[in-house]
C-alpha cells in the first residue's frame, strides 16, 4: 500500500506564502481560489503567561486537501469522479465530475470549491503529474524554510524528502529539521475522514482541537 | 455556506410530494377521499417533476450523469433512488384509479411507508460530519416538513373534495402534522447547541487582511440570535400561522378557504426559510480556510 502524504514543520514556516504561490503558477488555480492555503493562527496567548505580549505566539497553518484515509468527498460522489487513487491520494477525474458540489459540502476543511470555469469540483491533487515523474509537488519544491516534506506514511518518516541541497542531495526530513517528539504530530480536526496530511508543532498549544 | 437554490427547490417539492402521497394513503386507509385521489395523483406527479428539474438545474453537467452515475454511498444516488421508487408509486395508484379498482390496504402503507422513506433518504444525504450544523436536527426538520405538507394536503384534499361537507375531523391531520413540524423547528436549536466548530483561536487570513475572521462559538446562538436569526423566527412565526388556522379551522365548521389559503403560503414560507437558515448554519468543521 501506498499513502502518499505531506508533513509541515510549522516551526520552521515562515509564512512567505511561496507554496501557495507555487501551487497557483503550476496548476493555474483561478483567481480567488486556492488549493493550498496559508493561515496564520494567532497570536494567541501562552498558556500561564500574562496573555499580552510577549506571552503571546503564531505560527502558520498550510491548508489544504488532507488526502484523507476515509475521505467523505469520495462517500458523497455520486459518479466516483472523486476517487482514492493508488498511489492513496484523493484526485477527481474531470470527465467524470457532474458538478453537484456535495463533495464540497462533505469536506470538513472547506478546501473544495467548483471551478469557476469548468464547473467541476477542484482541490490539490498533490501534484500527481509531477509525483509520478518523481518530481517534488511545487509547494515543497519552493518552501523557502524547508517546512514541508513529501513521503509515504506507510514507509514511516524515513520515506519524507524535500528540497536538494547545494550539492544536489535531496535532503531527508528526519536527518533535516529539528528533533521532535511524537506529541508534536498534529493534524486537523478529525470528523471521522482520518486526515493524512501531519503537521510538527513543537512547543506551541496546537489550536483547532480533535488532535488525533 | 451560500444557499444552493435548486437543491431548495428540490427538498420542497420532495417534501410536498411526500406530503401528498401520505396523504392520499392515509385517507384511503379511513376509507375517505375517493374523489380526489385522481387530483392528488396528478398533483404529486407535477411536483415529483419540479422537485427533479430543480435538482437538475443544480448539476453543472448533468450531461455527464450517464458516466457512471450510481454510487451507491451518494445521498444522489439513493434520493434518485427514491424519486424512482415513487414515480413508479404513482404509475401504480394512477393505473388503480383509471381501472377503477379498489384500493384496499396494501398500496397505501405501502405508499405511506415509502413516502416517509424518501423523506427520510432525503434528509440523510444532508447529514455531513464536516459540516456539524448539518446533524440529525436537519433531518428531523425534513421529516416535519413531510408531516406539515402531508396533513396540508388532507386539508387541502378534502376541501376541493366535490360535494364534500366539511367536518372539523377534516383538519385534525393538518393541526397535528403543523404540531410536528414546529416542535421539529425548536428542537433543532439544542442540536445546534450540541454541535461544535473547530476552535483555532485568533487567526488571521493573510490574503485579505481586511477580512473579519470568522468565529462561531455557538451555532444555536447563531440561528437564534444571530445571522440566522430573521430566516428562524420568520419560520417560526409562519408555522405558529399555519397552527392557528388549523385550530381556526377546527372550531369553524363550513368552508374555510380563506383559512387554508393562509396555511399554505405560510406554510412555503415556513419551508422556505428555514431551508435556507439549514444553509446559514451549515459551516465547515474548520472554518479558517
Amino acid at each position: 500500500m501506498t499513502k502518499k502524504a505531506i508533513i509541515t514543520d510549522l516551526n520552521r514556516c515562515v509564512g512567505c506564502l511561496a507554496c501557495s504561490v507555487a501551487c497557483k503558477a503550476m496548476n493555474n488555480v483561478p483567481i480567488g481560489c486556492y488549493w493550498n492555503k496559508v493561515v496564520r493562527i494567532g497570536p494567541n496567548p501562552v498558556p500561564g503567561g500574562s496573555g499580552q505580549w510577549p506571552d503571546v505566539y503564531m505560527y502558520f497553518l498550510t491548508m489544504g486537501c488532507q488526502h484523507c484515509e476515509d475521505p467523505e468527498c469520495v462517500k458523497v460522489c455520486p459518479t466516483e469522479a472523486s476517487h482514492i487513487a493508488e498511489d492513496g491520494t484523493i484526485q477527481i477525474d474531470r470527465n467524470r465530475c457532474i458538478g453537484c458540489q456535495f463533495c464540497v459540502m462533505a469536506c470538513p476543511y472547506g478546501v473544495r470549491y467548483l471551478d469557476p470555469d469548468e464547473r467541476v469540483a477542484e482541490k490539490c491533487t498533490l501534484c500527481e503529474e509531477r509525483l509520478v515523474q518523481g518530481l517534488l509537488p511545487a509547494c515543497v519544491a519552493q518552501c523557502s524554510g524547508n517546512a514541508r516534506w513529501v513521503g509515504d506514511l506507510d514507509e514511516g518518516l524515513d520515506s519524507f524528502v524535500g528540497t536538494y541541497d547545494p550539492l544536489g542531495k535531496q535532503r531527508k526530513m528526519v536527518d533535516f529539521i529539528e528533533p521532535f517528539e511524537e506529541s508534536d504530530i498534529h493534524h486537523l480536526p478529525d470528523a471521522g475522514n482520518h486526515p493524512g496530511f501531519a503537521y510538527i508543532l513543537r512547543d506551541h498549544e496546537w489550536q483547532g482541537g480533535d488532535d488525533q | 455556506m451560500t444557499v444552493q437554490w435548486p437543491l431548495v427547490i428540490f427538498t420542497l417539492f420532495l417534501c410536498i410530494t411526500s406530503g401528498i402521497l401520505g396523504g392520499i394513503s392515509i385517507m384511503a386507509l379511513q376509507n375517505k377521499g375517493e374523489n380526489v385521489r385522481r387530483k392528488a395523483i396528478v398533483a404529486s406527479a407535477i411536483t415529483l417533476v419540479a422537485g427533479g428539474i430543480a435538482s437538475f438545474m443544480h448539476l453543472q453537467h448533468w450531461e455527464r450523469i450517464f458516466n457512471g452515475f450510481g454510487h451507491i454511498t451518494s445521498g444522489i444516488t439513493q434520493e434518485l433512488i427514491g424519486v424512482v421508487v415513487l414515480a413508479v408509486l404513482i404509475i401504480i395508484w394512477f393505473i388503480f384509479i383509471q381501472s377503477k379498482k379498489k384500493i384496499g390496504r396494501a398500496l397505501p402503507i405501502v405508499t405511506l411507508i415509502c413516502a416517509i422513506g424518501m423523506i427520510v433518504v432525503t434528509g440523510h444525504s444532508y447529514l455531513m460530519e464536516g459540516r456539524p450544523g448539518w446533524n440529525i436536527g436537519l433531518l428531523l426538520f425534513y421529516l416535519g416538513n413531510g408531516c406539515l405538507w402531508g396533513g396540508l394536503a388532507v386539508w387541502l384534499l378534502e376541501a376541493i373534495s366535490e360535494g364534500s361537507d366539511f367536518k372539523a375531523d377534516d383538519v385534525k391531520i393538518a393541526f397535528w402534522g403543523t404540531l410536528i413540524q414546529l416542535i421539529c423547528e425548536v428542537l433543532y436549536i439544542p442540536f445546534l447547541a450540541s454541535a461544535h466548530i473547530a476552535d483555532f483561536g485568533y487567526y488571521a487570513n493573510v490574503y485579505s487582511m481586511t477580512t473579519t475572521p470568522l468565529h462561531i462559538d455557538s451555532l444555536a446562538t447563531y440561528a437564534v440570535a444571530g445571522p440566522g436569526a430573521l430566516m428562524f423566527w420568520i419560520s417560526i412565526v409562519a408555522t405558529l400561522i399555519v397552527l392557528a388556522c388549523t385550530i381556526a379551522a377546527k372550531r369553524k365548521a363550513g368552508s374555510n378557504k380563506v383559512l387554508l389559503t393562509v396555511a399554505i403560503i405560510c406554510a412555503i414560507v415556513a419551508s422556505i426559510t428555514f431551508r435556507v437558515l439549514l444553509y446559514q448554519v451549515g459551516f465547515s468543521l474548520t472554518v479558517i480556510y
